[in-house]
Parts: C-alpha cells; structure tokens; sequence
C-alpha cells in the first residue's frame, strides 16, 4: 500500500493509496506526475548517480547541476526517490520486492531491456497479477521502428505535427519545448486508469504500450481525411491560418504594440459576429475604412470573398492591432465576445490575471537551497478539492533510507554494503 | 473481448475537438456514450462542405465521424423547456456528464451541477470550456487556434530571434481531452471508493500550459522569457530538420552522446569537417550550429528521408522522416500498428478513422461502431432506456422538442 497523502481539508486525494514506481526518464516523467499530482504515492527509481534527464536545462540560477534541472522540478515534484542499479543481481532482487506490493510500474526504456533483465510485464505479473505497466517510447512495444533511436524532434516529425508549422521555405519548426512526449505521458497515465478500473473487476493487470510519435500523430488525424478527399497535402504557411477546403489564407498570429495577437478572419457562425463587433471596435477608433461595412459578415466567407480583399480587409485591421497593446486587445475582446488572445510568453503566462484568480501557482519549498520556488500547480478544479504539490522534486537517494530500511526492512549495514557495490 | 468501461453511461454534450474527445475515447473503452446534438445548432464538426452532392449535409464531414466514433446520438434542442425534463431523466441514469460550452450555458439551460445533483446526486460532471468556469476572464471566446495561443505554446514555435509562428492543430485540444479524461477517470474511482460525485472544472489553457514547466519556471525562478528557438535544443547538437532529395521533404535527425556523434560521422562516410575543431565536442556544435546544419544539408539532399532514416539508425543514430498525411498513410510502421483503419459511413461509404492510441493487453478497446447519424438512437435512448411510450416520443418530434 502506498503512503496516504491527504487534502488541506484532511480528505483523502482521489488516488491515495495506490504505490507508483517510476521508471521513467525524461519521456514519462509527466506521467508519474499526474498520477502523484492526484495523490498516489509515487517512487522515482533512478540509477545510482542520478537520472540523465537531471542534465537537461535550463537550470536554477543557470547553474548547471543535475540537482538543479527546472524540467526535472517540474515533473518529478510529489514523487519521493531512490536509487537502484537494475543491470545488477540485487538490484533486480530489490525491485522486484518493490514491485510485488506496487499498483503501477512506469517505465519508458527501449523496448525489450526490461524483459532481458528478467523484469518486463511478463515477470512482473507473475510475481504481482494486478500490476500495471505503462510503457511510453518513441515509437511503442512493437512494429518495424519499435527498436529505432527517438527523441521528442524526431518523434514529433514522424507524427506529422510539423508538418504546418513554419515558413514555406524553411524548415518545420517545433515548439521549443518538449511536445511529443508530455502528451505520451499523460497517454500512458490514462490508460494507466483505465486498466485500474478494469484491475478492480477483474483483478488482472494489464501493460499499456503508448508509443510517443502515435499519441502524437493523433492531433493530425485530420490531416488524412483532407489528403483522401481533396488530394491535398496542406503545406506550412508560417503565420497563415487555413481551413479544412482551404483556397483562401486568413492571417493567424498578429503584432501589436507590445507583442502579438491570435486572431482569424473566420466565416459565418463561428467568426462572423465576432467579426462585425471588431469592425464596430475599430470604427470607435476611427480606424475602419469604409470598405469593411460593405462586407456581409453574417454570411462572410473568406473563400467567396477571394484571397484579395481578405487581405485588404486583414491590413486594416493590422493597423488597428499595431494602435494597441495584448491587454487592451485581450480585454476589450472578452468585452465584445471576440475571439482573440494574447500570443502569451511565459511571462505573459506568468502575470495573467485569469490564472492568478484559479490558483495556478504553488510556492514550494527547497530547503537545500535555501528558497522557495514558484512552480506551476496541477491544474484541475474539484468541488472541494484539488489536485496539488504535495512536495519538491527529490534529491538522487533522497529517499533510500525511507524505502530500504522502513519500508523494506534491510539494516543499515545492508544498506551500506548495497551503496558501495553500486547497487544503490 | 474485455471493456474496461463497460457499464459506466455518459451523457456527452461535448462538442467540436477538445469536449467531443474525452467520450470516444471512453466509448472505445467500451462506455456507453450518448451525445446530445440538435439541428437548431450543429456541432461545429458537423458543417463543411459537402463531400457528394452539393447541400450542406450534417453526416458528411469526415472529422466528426474521427471525433464521435462509439458513441450513440440523441438530438434534442436543448434550449426547449421540455428538454429540460428528457435530459434530467438520463442524467439520472448516468455516470457522468460532458460538456464545454461558455461557463454560462449549462446554468441558462437549467442543468448545471447544482441542477445535476438534485436528480444525480453522485453524478461526476467535466466543464472544460477554454479559460476555466471561474475567473475573471472566464468569458473569453476560444476556439482552437487561439487557445493554443492564450496558453503560451504558439509563443515558444517558431525560428530563432523571429516572431513566432505558432502550432497549426489540434495539440491543444488533445491536452484538454486527456487531462479531461484523466480527471473523469480519477473521479469514478474515487466515486467507487467514497460514493461521492464531482464538478470538474478544467480550463483548456491551463491544460496546455501546464505542459511547458519548465519554460515557465526559466521565468519564475531566473527571470528569463525563454522565445522560440527553432528546432534546437538546450543538450543535443545536431538536432533539426534537414532538407532532402525531393520536393519539401525533410528528415529529423538528433543527436545526443559523444557516442551517437562519433556514429553520425562514420554514417555520413566522415568527411572532412566532421574532424574540425569546431565541432570537435558538443559545446562546440552547439555554437557552430548553423555551420554545422548546412554541411549536414549538403549531405542529406542527396538522399530521400527514408534513405537517411535507414542509414542513421542503424548506426544508432535518431532520425525519421518528416512525414505528410501521405506519407504516414503508406508508412509501414503506422500500417503495422492499424493507425488509421476503414469504418463503412453509410452516406460517405468506406473512409479512414483514426484508431485507439494505446495498445493494452487486456482491454484494447476498439472502435465499436462508426461515429452515430444525427439523432441514430432517438427511440433507443427515449423508448428503451427512459421508457416514454412511442406516441410521446412522436409528440415531441412534432414540438421540435427532439430535434
């Protein structure tokens, strides 16, 4: 059974109870933390020195220290660690004393290394029948790539997600964060559920294989149907938006005085009276050439409009944005029932007034270094309660007193005798 | 074959992507899903052009049929007083309730949570509209391409030092949907524990934001506004697209260790500028970047990205091509895996739908049936499951009730 973790109120959080060992790196750390986010207490194994993704800036203070990794921070808070050799004898023996009192095992290794080892999911559940293994790679358990080298650039470009983003004649542009394998992640923690749910009918377990590049590939699905149909393959259009039949280019992200703005032309029901509000806003201003009031935009659609005066209408309304900065234009929005939004920074994140309001930012102490941090909170709401940071990210063996001598019962000479072999 | 779900009946007003998702994925799982729609207002999924013939046409749009496959139809217009009556009586047999409409509509509607727990009172209820139903800009109007602009990844997406240029789908609504879910599922065990139901209230935006931790701690803790910076990254060198022999075609390569490094330049055959000092270690790659990409480039145009796939891995090098909707179609790894698979439309005929994303051994969930005509399963859901004898059910037809 895994440490009870309770609310502010002193209620149980929804997952207390159930034990997580955490065998991931840095393409599953976000599953682990979801599931601790809600209260199961969570276990980050690494190798004895540390996991590689503690090597991964940006770093606290620029100060480059595999204890001071702010993607490591971020994901790996609410889970208590240890360190374990699995490539030796006792090591293996130790996990899998761990591993027969554990709801889920997370592990995001190449597939097949753990079941060298002797502890892939078909070990495991001998030894454990309702354990749950979530496996999250680059490219899943099996298929002809299943043993190619991934990482989130190279699974994101096989996911096609790319594919639209950047200019025409430049390369396609990823989000300069990781984007393949957060969503994997929180994949692999769903499924993690779901196969809970079926553990507490049936009491079997289940291994979940997600494979980072089809969670991914997912959010292009679209993007088929269109190709079958029309023949047509979409290509990147940098700041141009267009839609599902696409002849015309509507204009996505916009500057304005202090920034940039999402807005888009759209037609019809969805864009349409936003469309005529922000003619009106602009006509306040004196800022609306009159050509912009012959235009319909309770019928407006930008494919009989033609490409022309859409752009004529898109320069006008270019000049307006420039007059102005992202919190006038993202007010006066939410005033008129516009659909724009700030193209938020994470400084512009950090100070909306929106998130502020919801509780989005937890303080969180790191006694080691003396501060506390601010850290962005799990994020969703209950009638209640919440899901919350319980604690920081840990420290390499943190926790290895905790679980070994506690929990597992060896002696501390056991201990020490396991730190000097290499063992832990 | 095992359902996870089975047993567990949604009703589902979740509508477009990011609502729409949450319930196919809990149909797949074997929920019995039943989206309430109307004609007096399609879901937006359900307009487009047509695809045969020339009237717009409800049933025709390929991307609903992706977003709502598994699940039942029932349409009703819910602004109706009657309505009302027929929704509470299958929240009453419900599990839970899915929606993503304005924070007001639900409560104008007379079915928001405090409505649901007189007639439900464990009923577990997801709100997920774009900023939150609390809040002072709760309000905001979002559709997809802006959500994913409030929440800060279109800031982090586009080339070094220049504006940014955004992410063009629908990655922001796939956050919400599976933080959406994950929360529903969260619920129903702690509902099976405790008996006890839940409001969810979960913003789209901060489900994508809470996905780029540690740019926004960059900000908290060092003060710094971390930008786009193209395809780089802040430990591996090289790592981008590279163009390729033939029209727009690029392949990703990555790499990490000084190990993958020394495998990279055997694989390009080692020549000469591979052993300049300047790219001797990964410090020194990652200031000689551009110098660095354009002799990759001069290497990689002469192949097709297939080609530099298969010579770089297998010197264990990460690299795959940059794939269109094409070229993942015929892919041999997405055809092993039954990414995409044909689902028989009766009015599109055979088309392709996107498949389950997990592979779980016990309970793989499938697509159990195609995405439901408008209003397929009126007399099921008003007939059999609440039980209304058929002359009510045709009344309420008449009165545009159901609709």
């Amino acid at each position: 059974m895994g440490k009870i973790m309770e609310a502010q109120d002193g209620e149980q959080a929804w997952l207390s109870g159930y034990r997580v060992l955490d065998l991931t790196g840095e393409m599953g750390d976000m599953c682990g933390w979801v599931l601790g986010s809600w209260g199961a207490d969570v276990i980050k194994i690494e190798k004895p020195g540390g996991e590689r993704s503690r090597n991964i800036g940006p770093f606290y203070h620029d100060i480059p220290d595999p204890e001071k990794s702010l993607s490591w921070f971020a994901y790996n808070s609410n889970k208590r660690g240890i360190t374990l050799n699995l490539e030796s004898t006792d090591g293996r023996a130790l996990f899998r004393r761990l591993a027969s009192k554990a709801d889920f095992v997370l592990e995001s290794f190449s597939p097949g290394y753990l079941d060298e080892l002797g502890l892939g999911y078909s070990s495991l559940c001998q030894i454990n029948q309702g354990v749950i293994m979530v496996s999250v790679t680059p490219f899943g358990q099996s298929g002809p790539y299943r043993d190619y080298k991934g990482t989130d650039l190279v699974a994101s470009a096989m996911s096609g997600l790319l594919y639209l983003s950047g200019d025409p004649e430049n390369p396609p542009v990823k989000m300069s964060s990781p984007m393949a394998y957060p969503l994997a992640a929180v994949d692999g923690a769903v499924g993690a559920l779901i196969a809970l749910y079926h553990r507490v009918l049936s009491g079997e377990g289940q291994h979940v294989d997600v494979s980072a590049q089809q969670s991914l590939a997912m959010c292009t699905f679209n993007l088929v149907p269109i190709w079958l149909l029309n023949g047509v393959i979409i290509p990147r259009m940098g700041n141009y938006h267009k839609g599902w039949h696409g002849s015309v280019l509507l204009r996505k992200l916009w500057p304005c005085r202090d920034g940039h703005v999402c807005f888009i032309l759209l037609g019809r029901e969805t864009g349409g009276t936003g469309n005529r509000t922000m003619v009106e806003w602009m006509k306040s201003e004196g800022m609306a050439e009159p050509f912009l009031f012959e235009i319909d935009w309770e019928a407006f659609n930008p494919r009989l409009l033609g490409q022309e005066r859409v752009q004529q209408a898109e320069e006008c309304i270019g000049r307006f944005f420039m007059k102005h900065t992202m919190k006038e234009l993202y007010e006066g929005a939410i005033e008129r029932k516009i659909g724009l939004c700030p193209v938020n920074s994470p400084k512009g994140i950090y100070e909306d007034p929106q998130l502020e309001a919801r509780g989005c930012w937890a303080t969180v102490e790191h006694p080691e270094l003396g501060t506390s941090l601010v850290y962005p909170k799990p994020l969703v709401k209950v009638t209640g309660k919440e899901c919350d940071i319980w604690r920081r990210a840990p420290l390499i063996g943190e926790h290895n007193q905790e679980i070994y001598e506690q929990e597992l019962g060896l002696s501390r000479q056991d201990v020490l005798c396991l730190e000097e072999s290499g063992v832990i | 074959m095992v359902d996870a779900l089975a047993g567990i009946r949604v009703t589902d007003f979740g509508h477009v992507l990011a609502g729409a998702i949450p319930g196919q994925l809990m149909a797949d799982m074997g929920a019995e899903v039943i989206k309430v729609e109307t004609r007096a207002r399609l879901d937006y999924m359900r307009r487009g052009r047509p695809i045969i013939g020339d009237k717009p046409d409800p049933e025709q749009n390929p991307m609903f049929h992706n977003v709502n496959h598994s699940k039942l139809s029932i349409s009703v217009d819910m602004v109706q007083p009657k309505a009302n009556r027929l929704l509470k009586e299958l929240i009453k047999i419900s599990d839970v309730v899915i929606e993503n409409f304005s924070p007001a509509v639900m409560g104008s509607i007379g079915l928001d949570y405090p409505d649901l727990v007189q007639v439900k009172p464990d009923i577990i209820m997801l709100s997920m509209p774009g900023a939150g139903r609390h809040g002072p800009r709760r309000n905001v109007r979002t559709v997809a391409p802006t959500v994913n602009s409030l929440s800060g990844i279109d800031y982090l997406t586009g080339y070094t030092g220049e504006q940014p240029l955004g992410i063009k789908l629908i990655y922001g609504d796939m956050c919400s949907a599976l933080h959406g879910l994950f929360a529903l599922l969260t619920a129903l065990h702690y509902r099976r524990k405790t008996g006890k139901g839940q409001h969810i209230d979960l913003s789209m935006c901060e489900s994508i934001t809470v996905l780029m931790g540690e740019a926004i701690m960059d900000y908290t803790m060092n003060n710094r506004v971390l930008s786009a910076q193209g395809n780089r990254h802040p430990t591996m060198a090289p790592h981008n697209l590279y163009r390729c022999q033939g029209e727009d075609k690029w392949v990703a390569i990555a790499v990490d260790t000084e190990e993958e490094w020394k495998s990279f330049c055997q694989a390009v055959g080692n020549p000469e500028w591979v052993n300049e000092v300047r790219f001797s270690d990964k410090f020194k790659r990652m200031n000689n970047l551009d110098a660095l990409d354009k002799h990759i480039t001069e290497w990689t145009v002469n192949y097709t990205p297939y080609e530099v796939m298969d010579i770089l891995q297998k010197a264990g090098v990460a690299a795959t091509p940059h794939m269109s909707a094409a070229d993942r179609f015929y892919d041999p790894h997405y055809q092993e895996h039954k990414v995409y698979v044909d689902v028989e439309h009766p009015i599109l005929g055979s088309e392709v739908i996107y498949n389950q994303v997990w592979k779980m051994s016990e309970t793989p969930g499938r697509i159990r049936r195609r995405a439901p005509l408008m209003g397929e399963h009126n007399n099921y859901v008003f007939g059999e499951l609440l039980h209304l004898p058929s002359e009510e059910i045709e009344q309420l037809v008449e009165e545009k009730v159901i609709y």
